[in-house]
């Protein structure tokens, strides 16, 4: 009877239990966001503005600047270009600035507004059935490729084995949210002056990966207009590297970015105490520039009489 | 005509088949008697049946007057022929059947095939009335018998006619070859030496353009393939005249042999056209106006009308552009149409236009630009009579050197215009110059052919020009305002009436 009673307490017991499945534990999964060859991009809403309108009627040109990049844009400027001749858009709202907050770990969707830009077409003159006008819209912003990593520092120039990790060649096509991406950075190791230290080196080719063109970070607002830039205004890159809290010499800088890449150096000129063995290290390197993205589009204009 | 046994002289059989068959011919090419009846179509048939009954009771036993009977038959058959087609419908199968065959087999030709003379000819004969028969099929062929208003194109006769008509068209032509070939050389070295010069600059025609603006006419013709001294003469023709704003006012002149007015224009000489209209014109020279003979009927219609052009262009900072260029960048890269041609309106004239490479590079105020070539050509077979107006409209911020061209410009404005021109223009975007009245009476602008010139531009405000965008895009335009005459011919002969 006893046993009985015990038996009936341990099923008791084992009844109130349930069953749990194995379960994965839930992790919250940040979204990469430094990757990517755009930054602030330009569309035009379909059928705004439309192909084809009338003389003497309205029309809207609406234009989306989506920030699909890792970079805040604080002053972003726009121009609109159009033929006076053909159509009128108040001088006021051919140009402006915006702000658009870009991708970042915690709001990985960059910030996104439209404007309208209200046209009116004049009388297309005698004779003329149709005439297909010119829209072109500029937008120039400065921006900031930023390129955090850790690197492998070897003080040990002598080739042993069994170190904590080997300088290499890291690359990047896929670039860093940016449309100026660094797409390979090659770390070197050098005798310094000084046989108790070394000289790290490191080897940055920089391309633009964007179908805009770059500029100077402090001529952008230039490029929305129709003034010249100068002979360095075009295609200028400064560049800045951080190894730890160091910062490091890069030459040239400013850099004028070539059509096949550009190679640019970082050093750091003191060295690094070969006491220190090998050891891995962040290295940040960020390039400042102005970008011009533009599109156009055409509308047709067509008699009202015909 | 006949010798001692009574038979027929093989001579005289031969000349007196040919000449049945020239009389059949013409019977067919130029009466065309097939369908038609007459008192005396009709008492000519009575004849016949006469003669036959005579020859059926055997008093006509003399064989020389055999080939009389087939000729009267020959007269009659089509006009038998005629009322059957009536009876029947011309445009049955047994009507068109029955016409057909009284045109190969003329009673003449059984007559001698019966005697089994001259067989020879007769095969040839048939021969070429099969040919005859086979193209009066063909699409020319019919159209040209539909013209001419007849139910029955499949008659062999008008292949002949056509063929005739045809081959006299063509000997005109040929005889005018040497003065156009002349005249087209003389252009064309013009063209080529303003080539050479780098003068001469083309366009298109503005391809988007729904509308054929302009008047066409189709050609003239005369109502009646012969007129007789006792009958009006009329000719023909379709105008088809398109415009978009201006009003177009057509005068229609008819002249014989450029010196007898048309008595009556139908439905009238003066046509003001608002947007599209169609019109059949006929020129009357009432009887007894146009004397026997041939005539070269003429008509002409006048209209004032208006060309106009534009060549888009795209305009840069100079500096800018050259940043562009060392850096291998293409300005127009976004730009749908990079290098625009001048688009001119559909009509007779044609306007081409030049401007150097696009894009334009604009440097500091009161610098020289390229020079803007502009051709003016007629594009027509008719003739510019005169232009009365050469407006030269461009961006404001650059301004046209009028002392260093030929050609005489003034400053001018958009209320200068014409009327149907001043709502696309604004004086605050551009400057309009005009050739003056002097340089219009020049004779170059009388029955001009081609006139190029060049406008030397002086850059006076870039800025006002390329705005607050890196790439401005302006329109160079041109409008010219002239007369021009159409003209068409046709000849028509005039016979004496028919007793």
């Amino acid at each position: 009877m006893r046993k009985a009673l015990v038996l009936l307490a341990v099923l008791v017991v084992l009844s109130s239990c349930q069953m749990i499945p194995f379960q994965r534990k839930d992790t919250l999964q940040v979204p990469n966001v430094n990757i990517g060859t755009q930054g602030v991009e330009v569309s035009l809403a379909p059928n705004n503005p439309p192909s084809e309108i009338y003389e003497e009627s309205a029309f809207t040109m609406l234009v989306t600047l989506s920030n699909l990049g890792t970079n805040d844009v604080e002053q972003g400027v726009f121009t609109v270009g159009y033929e006076p001749q053909y159509v009128y858009l108040p001088r006021q709202q051919a140009q402006g600035r915006y702000r658009l907050r870009g991708e970042a770990a915690f709001s990985p969707i960059g910030e996104e507004r439209q404007f309208p830009f209200v046209f009116n077409t004049k009388p297309l003159g005698a004779q003329l059935e149709r005439y297909a006008t010119t829209l072109t819209f500029n937008n120039c912003y400065p921006y900031q490729t930023r390129a955090p990593l850790n690197v492998c520092i070897d003080t040990d120039l002598t080739g042993k084995k069994g170190k904590v990790c080997t300088p290499t060649v890291q690359s990047s096509p896929q670039g860093q949210g940016a449309p100026v991406i660094i797409s390979s950075i090659e770390p070197r190791m050098l005798p310094h002056e000084d046989p108790l230290r070394i000289r790290p080196e490191f080897v940055l080719t920089i391309n633009n990966a964007g179908s805009g063109e770059v500029t100077a970070s402090s001529v952008y607002q230039r490029a929305c207009s129709g003034q010249p830039l100068g002979d360095d205004g075009w295609n200028i890159l400064e560049v800045n590297a951080l190894l730890s809290d160091t910062v490091l010499a890069c030459t040239p800088n400013p850099v004028k970015l070539k059509q096949t890449g550009t190679r640019v150096v970082c050093t750091l000129p003191e060295g690094i105490d070969t006491r220190l063995g090998t050891y891995t290290a962040p290295l940040t390197i960020t390039v400042d520039y102005g970008y011009l993205t533009s599109v156009t589009t055409q509308v047709a204009i067509v008699k009202k009489s015909v | 005509m006949a010798d001692a046994s009574g038979e027929p002289n093989p001579r005289t059989v031969f000349l007196f088949a040919i000449l049945l068959i020239v009389v059949h011919v013409a019977d067919f090419l130029f009466f065309r008697r097939s369908g038609v009846q007459t008192f005396a179509g009709l008492l000519t048939t009575l004849l016949f049946y006469t003669v036959l009954a005579f020859m059926a009771q055997g008093v006509l036993k003399d064989r020389t007057m055999e080939p009389f009977a087939w000729f009267f038959g020959m007269w009659a058959m089509p006009i038998a022929v005629g009322f059957l087609i009536k009876s029947v419908g011309a445009t049955s199968a047994l009507g068109r059947m029955v016409s057909i065959l009284v045109i190969f087999f003329p009673l003449f030709i059984f007559y001698f095939m019966r005697r089994g003379q001259l067989s020879g000819l007769l095969i040839a004969y048939l021969l070429i009335w099969i040919f005859g028969y086979g193209f009066t099929h063909a699409e020319a062929v019919q159209q040209f018998a539909g013209e001419r208003g007849f139910e029955i194109p499949y008659n062999p006769t008008f292949t002949y006619q056509y063929l005739l008509e045809w081959t006299w068209d063509q000997l005109k032509y040929l005889a005018g070859l040497p003065v156009k070939a002349i005249t087209a050389l003389k252009e064309e070295a013009e063209r080529s030496i303003a080539m050479a010069k780098g003068d001469y600059y083309t366009g298109s025609v503005d391809a988007a353009a729904q509308k054929r603006l302009g008047v066409y006419l189709d050609n003239f013709r005369t109502t009646e393939p012969t007129f007789y001294e006792d009958m009006p003469v009329t000719a023909f023709v379709t105008m088809k005249a398109e415009t978009l704003d201006q009003p177009l006012d057509i005068t229609i002149t008819c002249t014989a042999d450029d010196n007898i007015t048309a008595s009556r224009i139908l439905p009238k000489g003066l046509f003001n056209v608002i947007s599209t209209d169609q019109y059949d014109i006929d020129c009357i020279w009432n009887k007894g106006v146009l004397a026997k003979g041939p005539h070269t009927l003429a008509l002409r219609s006048e209209f004032k009308f208006s060309t106009r052009a534009y060549l888009k262009t795209y305009m840069m900072d100079r500096d800018r552009l050259r940043e562009y260029r060392r850096q291998n960048v293409d300005p127009l890269a976004d730009v749908p149409d990079k290098n625009p041609t001048p688009i001119y309106t559909s009509g007779p004239v044609r306007i081409g236009m030049g401007l150097g490479q696009q894009p334009i590079a604009l440097g500091e105020a009161n610098e020289v630009l390229p020079p803007w070539g502009i051709t003016i050509e007629n594009a027509w077979e008719g003739k510019i009579l005169d232009i009365t107006g050469v407006y030269l409209i461009i961006p404001k911020g650059i301004e046209i050197k009028a002392d260093d061209t030929e050609t005489l410009i003034v400053t001018s404005a958009c209320t200068s215009l014409p009327a149907e021109e001043q709502a696309g223009c604004d004086d605050s975007l551009v400057n309009v110059y005009e050739f003056t009245v002097g340089e219009l009476s020049k004779d170059i602008y009388k029955n001009l052919t081609t006139k190029n010139f060049r406008a030397y531009l002086t850059l006076k405000n870039p800025r006002t020009v390329l705005g607050n965008a890196p790439i401005a895009v302006q329109n160079f335009k041109v409008s010219v305002q002239y007369r021009y005459m159409l003209e068409r011919t046709v000849s028509a002969s005039v016979r004496e009436v028919q007793q």
